[in-house]
């Protein structure tokens, strides 16, 4: 009776029934609390953000959009020229009262040739894109770091669900009850855990809106309508680049993307959201050891 | 005013507080006119605005010797239906013969005979249209040696027979008098000038290759010459016209764009464009 008899009581069918609902109950609440937790009040509304180019290339594209919108802007207006392979030196002089990422920019090129990867990471360029992320931030549009890392630990209890069917794998297991159709679901919901835990978007769901607000209103700057950047000028390719991504610099301007490598898909508005290596690298590499370490029941029923 | 709507300045048609009409060409309303007619958000938004939208024929090849593609015809009608166009324009031109396609429009020989041939088609059209037909007159490098009527004369007889409107482009007026050493406003006196239905602005340059040559680019600023001939032609007219400029390419900034559509106003005495 013992060695042949239900785990915990629970038939393998019944406890199989049970878990996915469970499962199924702890992942629709982890998705609502993460949409919860992307739905951010403003503390300081942005208007106008069309006037700020910069601004929507960083919420569209992070900080490399923002860079590639800035050197599209200035190449147009001469602040800037390319020595090829993504190199860029400073040009003209810029305004005095040029938009700060510019200002910092040609300052970095200026001292010579400078890459379009380091720039980024030049002091004046990282604060004026640091300026643009609080703006961002401080608007309701951006996720500050510590209500991404909230949303990605939301997805913690995904992996507790996940846990809890490895014990009871590891209970059928010893109890010499077929464990192979828990395993498969453990196995699935340990992954879904792992990509909630990994991935957690970049804007709040005002951002998104933004976004593609300005798509619309600004349809005529898209790749689609093969816009003239002659005509638009240096603001109208700052906001082709910042609205439809670096997409919109290889139409419209194929030489100068070509001499700034620019890559082909990145930073194209559509994706809502993003996995962040930073935070994402550490915790999936554990938790997909947990995951792993369910597998290695036979065939046959659940548990 | 008005201006040719092109997908590469849509953002800046759109921005125009003035704007009073624009011209679409017909074949792009729809992946190079083989695709069911489809406005471009751009011009349904115009549209919504109450802004008169004219479909522009360029394919049709009114003046060809072969029969007229009953496909195309019937297109351009979907086109000014779409686009509950107030009329629907097309060249006084062949596009193609023999099968093959010039890819530009070409001039006819103003002979009886094509003159006829001419009048057949744009007839047949008129017939699959519910609003009026203008023609527009190209501008043409060479005339053919066996020529019957002058260009006034073809014109008149053209209008006369079939009943259409007239789209006069001053730009060409203006290319082919200098390519033939005549007088531009000459042709003001021999076509009837009642029948305009509105009127073409481009600009081009003599190329830097044939001094003297005049050619209609669309890409080139519109030269001070033409614009005096626009101010004498609706000096001419009893009716304020419909004036738009045509830009192909090349297009100036914002700014400039502007400057040339507020020089056309001015010169054909309308409220502007840029202006609400």
């Amino acid at each position: 009776m013992i060695p042949t008899g239900d785990t915990w009581g629970i038939s393998g069918p019944t406890f199989l029934l049970a878990y996915l609902v469970l499962a199924v109950a702890v992942g629709v609440a982890v998705l609502r609390t993460r949409r919860a937790l992307a739905d951010v009040s403003a503390d300081r509304p942005v208007s106008r953000m069309e006037d700020r180019p910069y601004d929507v290339a960083y919420l569209n594209g992070g900080a490399p959009l923002a860079v590639t919108a800035a050197l599209s802007a200035m190449y147009r207006a001469g602040t800037i020229s390319t020595a090829g392979r993504g190199v860029v030196v400073a040009g003209q002089r810029p305004e005095s009262l040029a938009d700060e990422l510019e200002r910092a920019i040609h300052h970095a090129a200026g001292t010579g040739p400078v890459s379009r990867h380091t720039l980024a990471t030049v002091g004046a360029v990282a604060s004026a894109l640091h300026r643009v992320e609080q703006r961002l931030i401080g608007g309701g549009l951006l996720l500050a770091a510590e209500r991404r890392q909230g949303i990605r630990l939301a997805g913690g209890w995904v992996l507790v669900v996940a846990v809890f069917g490895v014990v009871r794998i590891m209970a059928g297991f010893a109890n010499n009850r077929p464990v192979g159709f828990l395993t498969v679901l453990v196995v699935l919901v340990a992954a879904l855990g792992v990509l909630l835990v990994c991935r957690a978007p970049r804007r709040t769901r005002a951002g998104d809106a933004a976004l593609s607000r300005l798509a619309t209103e600004y349809h005529s700057l898209s790749p689609s309508m093969r816009p003239d950047w002659a005509h638009y000028g240096p603001a109208g390719a700052a906001l082709a680049v910042g609205v439809f991504g670096v997409g919109a610099l290889w139409t419209a301007d194929p030489a100068f993307a070509t001499e700034l490598a620019a890559q082909r898909a990145s930073g194209s508005f559509g994706s809502t959201s993003g996995g962040d290596s930073r935070g994402g690298g550490t915790s999936s590499g554990s938790s997909c050891g947990g995951g792993g370490g369910g597998c290695g029941g036979g065939g046959g029923c659940g548990g | 005013m008005g201006i040719g709507w092109r997908p590469a300045i849509a953002g800046t048609v759109a921005d125009l507080p003035g704007l009073r009409f624009c011209e679409v060409i017909a074949e792009s309303l729809g992946d190079g006119g083989r695709a069911p007619v489809a406005l471009p958000r751009g011009v349904a938004e115009l549209r919504e605005r109450g802004v008169a939208v004219v479909p522009h024929g360029v394919r049709l090849s009114l003046g060809g010797a072969e029969p007229l593609d009953p496909v195309r015809v019937t297109r351009l009608a979907a086109c000014a239906a779409a686009l509950d166009a107030p009329l629907v324009s097309e060249h006084v031109a062949f596009v193609r013969a023999g099968g093959r396609e010039a890819g530009h429009l070409l001039p006819l020989p103003r002979s009886r005979a094509a003159l006829d041939v001419l009048t057949s088609h744009v007839r047949s059209v008129q017939a699959e249209l519910d609003v009026p037909l203008a023609l527009e007159p190209i501008a043409a490098l060479f005339d053919w040696p066996d020529d019957e009527y002058t260009e006034g004369e073809f014109l008149t007889a053209l209008l006369e027979r079939t009943g259409a409107m007239l789209l006069l482009d001053v730009a060409n007026v203006y290319a082919n008098a200098v390519n033939r050493g005549t007088d531009p406003e000459a042709l003001f006196d021999a076509i009837p000038l009642e029948r305009v239905a509105y009127v073409h602005v481009a600009g081009g340059a003599e190329h830097a290759a044939d001094p003297g040559v005049y050619h209609d680019t669309h890409t080139d600023p519109v030269p001070p010459a033409v614009l005096t001939l626009l101010e004498r032609l609706c000096e001419r007219l009893d009716v304020a016209p419909a004036v738009m400029l045509e830009r192909d390419g090349h297009y100036p900034p914002a700014a400039a764009l502007h400057d040339e559509l507020d020089a056309i106003a001015s010169a054909a005495a309308l409220p502007r464009a840029t202006a609400p």
